[in-house]
């Protein structure tokens, strides 16, 4: 579980800045880029107060 | 500007007037990470772009905030932290010390207002990322006063919403600031990057020009500077001076094994105070080439830029470095009036805030605002300051047990006051800019208290 929200995590972050990084190579518009930040944001702020509570924990 | 969500003290149950035991002291990481965190803040959305309205170069933005945040980092290094792992006490009981009780409590009252009309800029920031989805007419560049009822509603929702959370649940707060804080790096980092695309330059030279363009627009059609490279460089230097040549983080350092670790002052400044000032410099340039408004309203720039995720962003900025920033003014008031409970002392604390955030005057004049906070509360750190290095010697266990006879030092006071009410005239009278006067005032304070010091003992 701890495994699975640590990676959820990291994928919430890359999401939030990895799409800025292709927008600005001109790899991805503007709006697709604006929906993966959205999606990177709900993904961190759900697995990263787990994980760290889990963390915490054990 | 800085968010105290970090520290170990400000629970206000910790260690507060005893040694910080060895057991107790904590690694460097730590520190490393809170000062990362403590100064990607809501404020930070609106300092960058109010230095493309004062007309500031890009190079001297560049280089200005470069030279200015070095200085800052040394200045923990070298001022701050010393006396952090030499004495190890907070910054109120040290003061208390060697000022006596009595002007500790009248030093906290300026500290408690300063805080809440801080405060009040960071719910502004908040409530125009809130008013994006209810069509809320935002206020102009200009505005002492509020525009609208609806914008007047917003505030007064944050800002209670901010109140009660800081006075009920300061420890989740804290703790999701420390979650929030890398996404909120991220998000500032990715805002600068989208809006340098969105200026749609390839080169130094390109970006010069539309620099230049977006200055011209925001100032109605001419070219001013109004802050060159020493300014700029001051305003890095000093923006947070009541931190470190002020001593407030003497609470935070004292944790530390070794006064090297002042050093992870630098992660706050290069990534808060420069790369995200830039960006949101970046930010308000595109809005300009855009739609030729040079209104600096965060949420709507980082809405523009990020979308969903940026108008989050703004407002988990603002709330959680408003809610520190209230909390701290709560245990300023309660020190001034010990019988008040520290959850009413939280709470009129972040009234006192969101009627000064209904005016978006504290925001917008923020680069000034922040010149004068250092200039009245950083001068008490160069009484510890001289103190520990010319009357206690660097001598911790002498000054563990030294303590001043009375409630109030007044060599200390009037070492305060005189520099400091000399500064207020020039500012308020003369109109001349704030930011030059943090270092005068802390050199002539620490001096003075040293003279009058000498004197009394010279006539007992």
């Amino acid at each position: 579980m701890k495994q699975i929200l640590r990676a959820l995590s990291w994928i919430g972050i890359l999401l939030t800045i990895l799409p800025a990084i292709f927008y600005g190579l001109g790899t991805i518009e503007l709006k697709p880029m604006q929906l993966l930040m959205t999606i990177g944001m709900v993904l961190w702020f759900i697995a990263a107060p787990i994980y760290q509570s889990l963390k915490t924990r054990s | 500007m800085a968010n105290d969500t970090n520290t170990p003290a400000s629970s206000g149950s910790e260690f507060e007037r005893e040694r910080i035991p060895e057991s107790e002291q904590k690694g460097a990481n730590k520190f490393w990470g809170m000062y990362a965190g403590e100064h990607a803040a809501g404020t930070e959305f609106m300092i960058g772009p109010l230095f493309l309205l004062n007309g500031v170069s890009l190079q001297n933005i560049l280089l200005g905030l470069l030279a200015g945040n070095l200085l800052a980092v040394l200045s923990w290094r070298y001022i701050c932290a010393p006396i952090a792992v030499g004495a190890r006490f907070t910054l109120y009981y040290h003061l208390e010390k060697i000022a006596g009780g009595g002007l500790v409590k009248f030093y906290n009252l300026a500290n408690g207002v300063l805080f809440c009309f801080l405060a009040g800029a960071m719910i502004t920031v908040s409530a125009t990322a809130v008013g994006i989805p209810f069509d809320m007419p935002m206020p102009t560049i200009d505005a002492i006063y509020p525009n609208s009822a609806m914008f007047i509603v917003i505030v007064l929702l944050v800002g209670i919403v901010i109140s009660v959370v800081a006075a009920s649940g300061y420890d989740t707060v804290a703790k999701f600031a420390n979650i929030a804080s890398p996404w909120m790096v991220l998000v500032f980092l990715a805002c600068g990057i989208v809006a340098l695309k969105q200026l749609d330059v390839s080169n130094w030279e390109g970006l010069k020009t539309v620099w230049g363009e977006s200055i011209i627009v925001a100032q109605g059609g001419q070219e001013e500077s109004k802050m060159g490279f020493w300014t700029v460089m001051f305003f890095a230097w000093f923006c947070n001076a009541a931190m470190h040549i002020g001593m407030a983080d003497l609470s935070v350092l004292r944790f530390a094994k070794k006064s090297a670790y002042g050093w992870a002052a630098s992660a706050g400044m290069y990534v808060g105070h420069y790369m995200a000032w830039i960006a949101a410099a970046l930010m308000l340039a595109a809005q300009i080439k855009a739609t030729s408004d040079a209104t600096p309203l965060p949420g709507p720039m980082a809405f523009n830029v990020v979308g969903l995720a940026g108008i989050v962003c703004v407002i988990v900025a603002g709330w959680t470095t408003a809610n520190p920033t209230i909390y701290r003014a709560g245990l300023a008031f309660q020190a001034i009036l010990p019988k008040l409970p520290r959850t009413a002392a939280t709470i009129a604390a972040g009234l006192i805030a969101t009627i000064a955030g209904i005016f978006p005057a504290f925001a917008f004049k923020l680069l000034g605002f922040v010149g004068l906070y250092g200039t009245i509360l950083a001068p008490m750190g160069a009484i510890i300051f001289f103190d520990w290095h010319f009357r206690q010697k660097r001598d911790a266990a002498y000054f563990d047990s030294y303590q001043f006879a009375g409630a109030y030092n007044w060599a200390v006071l009037l070492a305060w006051l005189i520099p400091v009410a000399i500064a207020l005239y020039l500012i308020i009278g003369q109109g001349v800019t704030t930011w030059f006067f943090p270092l005068p005032c802390w050199l002539a304070c620490g001096l003075l208290y040293l003279a009058f010091t000498r004197r009394s003992e010279a006539h007992a």
